[in-house]
C-alpha cells in the first residue's frame, strides 16, 4: 500500500500561501469589475447618473484618497483600482503583493508558475497605465486575467495537492466569496433608493453585469430561468455546479480545509456561513437589505480567516505532532 | 562583417579559451569554433540569456544606502572551459586541502596539538574572531566542521591554479553556478546537444545525501532544514534554490523553538522535531541565549541542543575559526603537519603581518601589494595598492600598524582572462573560480564551480556587489569529441573523406 502523508509545512509558508491565493483572485476580481462596469455604463442611459462612484465604494475608499479626488470620475476611479501602487487593493498592488509573497512560497510552488508569476509582474508593472486608456484598457485587463488563469492552471495541475495547495485555494475561495459580496454591495448601490421610475428597464442590464462580473453570466444563461433579479440572486448564491457562487466557493474552501490537520474551528465558521446563506429570503432581500446582507457575509468570512490565522499561522503552539 | 573576435587580445595574461596566437587552447577547439562561427549571432544569445534570467527571477540582492535592491543576476554567456584532466586533479586538491583544515579544526576544539607541536601559533587563537570557546570538546559525527566549503581559485599569467582563500562559514554562489548551467542549456540547446559538457546538478543531490548523513537520530527520514536570515537576506534566493531541490525546510529564526534541548519547527501541523540545520547564518547570530542576545535569527537554547547531539548544524558552529586569511597562510603547513602530504594546490605567497619581518617588508611595498584584512567577506576592506590613493595607503598603514595580525599583504596577481561580451564586442576580463567542496565520509567536488568575472576593463574585483559578473564552468572531456572538430554540428560527416582518413 502506498502511503502519502503530506509535507510538512511551517506556518509561515502556509501563511503567505493563502495571501497569495487570496490576492490573485482579488487582482483577478477587481479586473472583472472594472471591465463588467465599463461595459455598463456605456448601456445605461446617461439620465440614471450611474457613474464609477459605485465600484469605488465596494472597494472600500480611503478618507485621504476621496478628499484629494472630490470627483469620481471614469480615469481617477479605474486609475486607483487598476494601476495605482498606493492603493493596496488594486490590481497592479494585488499582483505585486503576489509577487512579493514568491519570496516565500518559492519554496512550495512548481518553478513555471513562478516564472509565469514572475512575468505577470514585469508586465503589470511596465503597462499599468493601459488601464486607463479606453482604447487599451480591456486587452489590459484580459491579459491580467490570462496570466492569473495561467498561474492557477499551473499549480491546479503541476502542484501536488498538498497542505500548501490547500492554502493557496482557500485563500483564493474566501477572496471570491469576499468579492461576491462585494458585487452584491455593488448592486445595492447601483440599485437602492432608484425606484422603478427612473432605473426599472436597466436593473436587469445590472443583474446580468453583476453575474459577468464574477465570471458567471454563461452558466446563468445555459440554466435557462429567466433573468430576473431573483433568479440572479439565488444562482449567485446557491448554485452548487457555478464555481464562482458563494454556496460553491464555501463547499470547495471547506474540502481543502479538511485535508489540513486540526481544522475543527475553521469548519464550525464555514458551517456558521453555510446557516447564514440558507436563511435568507431572496425575496426580501432583492427588495431592501442588500447593502446589510452584503456586509454580514464579509464579517462572516473575516471570522472564518480570523479561525485560519489563529490555527494555523499563529506563532504560538504547543502541539507537537507525533 | 568583420567577426567580433577578430580584435581579440590574448596576449596580456593567460586566456583561459584562447593560446597568446588566436587559436582554440587544447580542450577548447570545439566550443570555440561553435562560438566564433555564430559571429554576431552571439550577442543574440546574450540577449536571450538576460531575458531568461528575468524571467526565471535569478536575483542577487544588492544593500545600498535606500535599501536592498533586487537585481538579475549577471551572466556572461561566453563560457569558461576546464578539461577533466585538469578538473579531476584540482578536486583532489581541494578535498585534501579541506582534510586537512577539517582536521585542524577538530584539533582546536580538543587538544590542541597543533599548538604544542609549534605548528600553529597560540596567539591568533587567542585573537582570533571566530574561534568559539563554547565549541570546545564539542565532536561533531566523523570530526567534520566544515560539511560545506567554497575555495576560491586563480590562475595566474603562467596558467597555475592557485588558492586564493577558503570560505568555511556561509559560502555562497552555489545556486548561481546552478542556474548559470540552465541558461546556457536555454540559450546554447544547440551547442549541448553536440558537446559532452559534464552535468552539475548532482551537487544537490550530494548536499542533502551528506546532510542526512548527519542526523542525530538513526533509522528514521530525517527532518533537514536550510536556515536562512530571512527574506531580505543577500543570498536569500540561493537558500531558496537549495531547500527545494534538496526537499528540505527553508527556515527561519522563527520559526524554529527550542524545548528540552530539542530543536522544533512550527507547522500548521503543529511542532515538528528538526534533525538537521544547514545555516545560512553566521555563528554570532545563531542563538541569541549563547552570542549576540538581540539575534532573532536563530532560536533560544541551539547551542545547548546541538551540544546534546540532539541536533546537527552544517556547517558546525564555530568552524569559522579557519576561515581567516591568516589561518589561510598556514595550510600549506597544515597539510604537512596533519596528512604527511605536500599540497597539491599551492596558496598564493603570502606574508603575514603579524610576523614583524613580514610586516616591514609590506609596509614597504603597499603601492605594489594586495593587503586584506583577515576576516571580512565578499572583498571588503581589500586595497590593491597599484590603484590606491596616497591617503588610502597612509590610511592602510595605519590600520597595520594598529593590528598587525588582522593583515596579510599578496602579491597583485594577474589573473586569467577569458573572453567576455561587453559594450563593444568581445573582449579578455579577468576571472576567478569558486568551486564548492562537501566535506564527509565521501567527500565531493562541485564539478567545475562558479565562474565570476570582473566586467569593467582591467579590474580585478570580481564580487557581484561590486559590479562583477559570472559564467558558466564547462569541465569537458577533450577525448569524447568528435575527431573533426571544425565540422558545423548540423553537417554531414563526408562519408568518402572520413573512410579515405581512417
Amino acid at each position: 500500500m502506498y502511503e502519502s502523508p503530506s509535507p510538512l509545512l511551517l506556518s509561515r509558508t502556509a501563511e503567505s500561501a493563502y495571501w497569495a491565493g487570496r490576492y490573485l483572485e482579488r487582482a483577478e476580481g477587481t479586473a472583472r469589475l472594472i471591465k463588467t462596469h465599463a461595459d455598463l455604463i456605456i448601456d445605461l442611459p446617461r439620465a440614471a447618473n450611474v457613474g464609477w462612484g459605485p465600484l469605488l465604494a465596494v472597494v472600500g475608499i480611503d478618507p485621504a484618497f476621496a478628499r484629494d479626488h472630490p470627483q469620481a470620475t471614469e480615469e481617477v476611479v479605474v486609475g486607483h483600482l487598476a494601476a495605482d501602487p498606493s492603493n493596496p487593493s488594486s490590481v497592479r498592488s494585488s499582483i505585486a503583493a503576489v509577487h512579493r509573497n514568491l519570496r516565500v512560497t518559492r519554496t512550495v510552488m512548481p518553478i513555471e508558475a513562478a516564472e509565469v508569476l514572475t512575468e505577470l509582474h514585469h508586465h503589470v508593472e511596465a503597462t499599468a497605465h493601459e488601464a486607463i486608456d479606453r482604447r487599451t484598457r480591456g486587452a489590459w485587463l484580459t491579459s491580467v486575467l490570462r496570466g492569473s488563469q495561467t498561474l492557477w492552471g499551473i499549480l491546479a495541475d503541476n502542484m501536488s495537492h498538498d497542505d500548501a495547495y490547500c492554502f493557496f485555494t482557500i485563500g483564493r475561495q474566501l477572496e471570491r466569496i469576499d468579492l461576491t459580496a462585494r458585487v452584491l454591495d455593488v448592486q445595492a448601490a447601483v440599485l437602492t433608493g432608484r425606484t422603478d421610475a427612473a432605473l426599472a428597464p436597466y436593473s436587469d442590464l445590472s443583474w446580468t453585469a453583476a453575474l459577468r462580473s464574477v465570471s458567471a453570466l454563461q452558466s446563468f444563461r445555459r440554466r435557462g430561468v429567466s433573468s430576473s433579479a431573483e433568479a440572479t440572486l439565488s444562482f449567485l448564491l446557491f448554485d452548487p455546479k457555478c464555481p464562482r457562487t458563494v454556496e460553491s466557493c464555501l463547499v470547495e474552501a471547506s474540502r481543502w480545509l479538511l485535508e489540513i490537520p486540526r481544522h475543527e474551528d475553521a469548519m464550525a465558521a464555514c458551517a456558521e456561513i453555510e446557516a447564514k446563506l440558507q436563511s435568507v429570503a431572496i425575496e426580501a432581500l432583492v427588495e431592501q437589505g442588500l447593502h446589510e446582507f452584503a456586509d454580514q457575509l464579509q464579517l462572516a468570512v473575516g471570522e472564518l480567516h480570523g479561525h485560519i490565522e489563529s490555527t494555523w499561522f499563529a506563532p504560538a503552539q504547543a502541539a507537537v505532532a507525533s | 562583417m568583420t567577426s567580433p573576435w577578430a580584435n581579440y587580445d590574448a596576449t596580456a595574461t593567460f586566456d583561459e579559451l584562447l593560446e597568446p596566437g588566436g587559436a582554440p587552447r587544447m580542450g577548447c577547439v570545439a566550443v570555440v569554433e561553435r562560438l566564433r562561427s555564430m559571429g554576431a549571432d552571439l550577442f543574440e544569445r546574450q540577449r536571450a540569456a538576460e531575458a531568461a534570467i528575468r524571467s526565471m527571477g535569478i536575483t542577487f540582492t544588492l544593500y545600498t544606502e535606500d535599501g536592498s535592491i533586487d537585481r538579475s543576476w549577471p551572466v556572461d554567456v561566453i563560457p569558461r572551459i576546464i578539461t577533466l584532466d585538469e578538473w579531476e586533479s584540482v578536486s583532489t586538491g581541494l578535498i585534501q586541502r579541506l582534510r586537512a583544515l577539517n582536521m585542524f579544526i577538530d584539533d582546536l576544539y580538543h587538544d590542541q596539538q597543533v599548538i604544542a607541536d609549534g605548528v600553529f601559533p597560540q596567539d591568533l587563537i587567542d585573537n582570533s574572531v571566530n574561534y568559539r570557546p563554547e565549541c570546545r570538546g564539542v565532536s561533531p559525527h566523523g570530526g567534520v566542521w566544515a560539511h560545506i566549503s567554497g575555495s576560491d581559485l586563480v590562475r595566474d599569467a603562467s596558467g597555475e591554479f592557485f588558492v586564493l582563500e577558503d570560505n568555511l562559514r556561509v559560502p555562497s554562489g552555489v545556486s548561481y553556478m546552478l542556474e548559470n548551467r540552465q541558461v546556457s542549456k536555454r540559450v546554447f540547446a544547440d551547442l549541448f546537444r553536440d558537446l559532452d559538457i559534464l552535468p552539475v546538478d548532482a551537487y544537490t543531490d550530494r548536499l542533502a545525501a551528506q546532510l542526512k548523513e548527519l542526523s542525530p537520530r538513526r533509522g528514521i527520514d530525517p527532518v533537514l532544514t536550510v536556515l536562512t536570515p530571512g527574506i531580505f537576506n543577500s543570498a536569500y534566493y540561493e537558500h531558496v534554490l537549495l531547500a527545494n531541490r534538496m526537499g528540505a525546510h527553508l527556515v527561519e529564526g522563527s520559526d524554529l523553538v527550542v524545548e528540552d534541548d530539542i530543536v522544533y519547527m512550527r507547522t500548521v501541523s503543529g511542532l515538528v522535531r528538526v534533525d538537521v540545520i544547514y545555516r545560512r547564518v553566521d555563528d554570532l547570530f545563531i542563538d541569541p541565549e549563547a552570542f549576540i542576545p538581540e539575534s532573532v535569527l536563530g532560536p533560544a537554547g541551539l547551542m545547548r541542543a546541538w551540544r546534546a547531539g540532539n541536533v546537527a548544524i552544517a556547517n558546525a558552529p564555530g568552524a569559522g575559526v579557519a576561515d581567516d586569511k591568516v589561518v589561510y597562510s598556514y595550510v600549506p603547513e597544515l597539510i604537512q603537519y596533519y596528512l604527511g602530504e605536500s599540497p597539491k594546490i599551492p596558496n598564493v605567497q603570502t606574508w603575514r603581518c603579524l610576523e614583524p619581518e613580514d610586516r616591514s617588508f609590506v609596509l614597504e611595498h603597499l603601492d605594489s601589494l594586495v593587503c586584506k584584512p583577515a576576516n571580512e567577506s565578499g572583498g571588503k576592506g581589500v586595497t590593491i595598492g597599484s590603484k590606491a590613493t596616497e591617503q588610502e595607503l597612509i590610511e592602510l598603514r595605519r590600520q597595520i600598524e594598529a593590528d598587525p595580525r588582522n593583515w596579510i599583504a599578496q602579491p597583485i596577481l594577474q589573473l586569467s582572462t577569458a573572453p567576455t561580451i561587453c559594450d563593444d564586442g568581445i573582449a579578455p576580463r579577468h576571472i576567478d573560480l569558486r568551486p564548492f567542496i562537501l566535506s564527509g565520509a565521501e567527500p565531493y567536488v562541485s564539478v567545475g564551480g562558479l565562474t565570476r568575472v570582473a566586467l569593467r576593463e582591467g579590474s580585478l574585483i570580481v564580487n557581484s556587489s561590486q559590479g562583477g559578473g559570472s559564467k558558466d564552468t564547462w569541465i569537458v572531456d577533450p577525448t569524447t569529441f568528435p575527431p573533426d572538430t571544425t565540422r558545423p554540428p548540423d553537417d554531414p560527416p563526408n562519408s568518402s573523406q572520413s573512410q579515405s582518413s581512417s
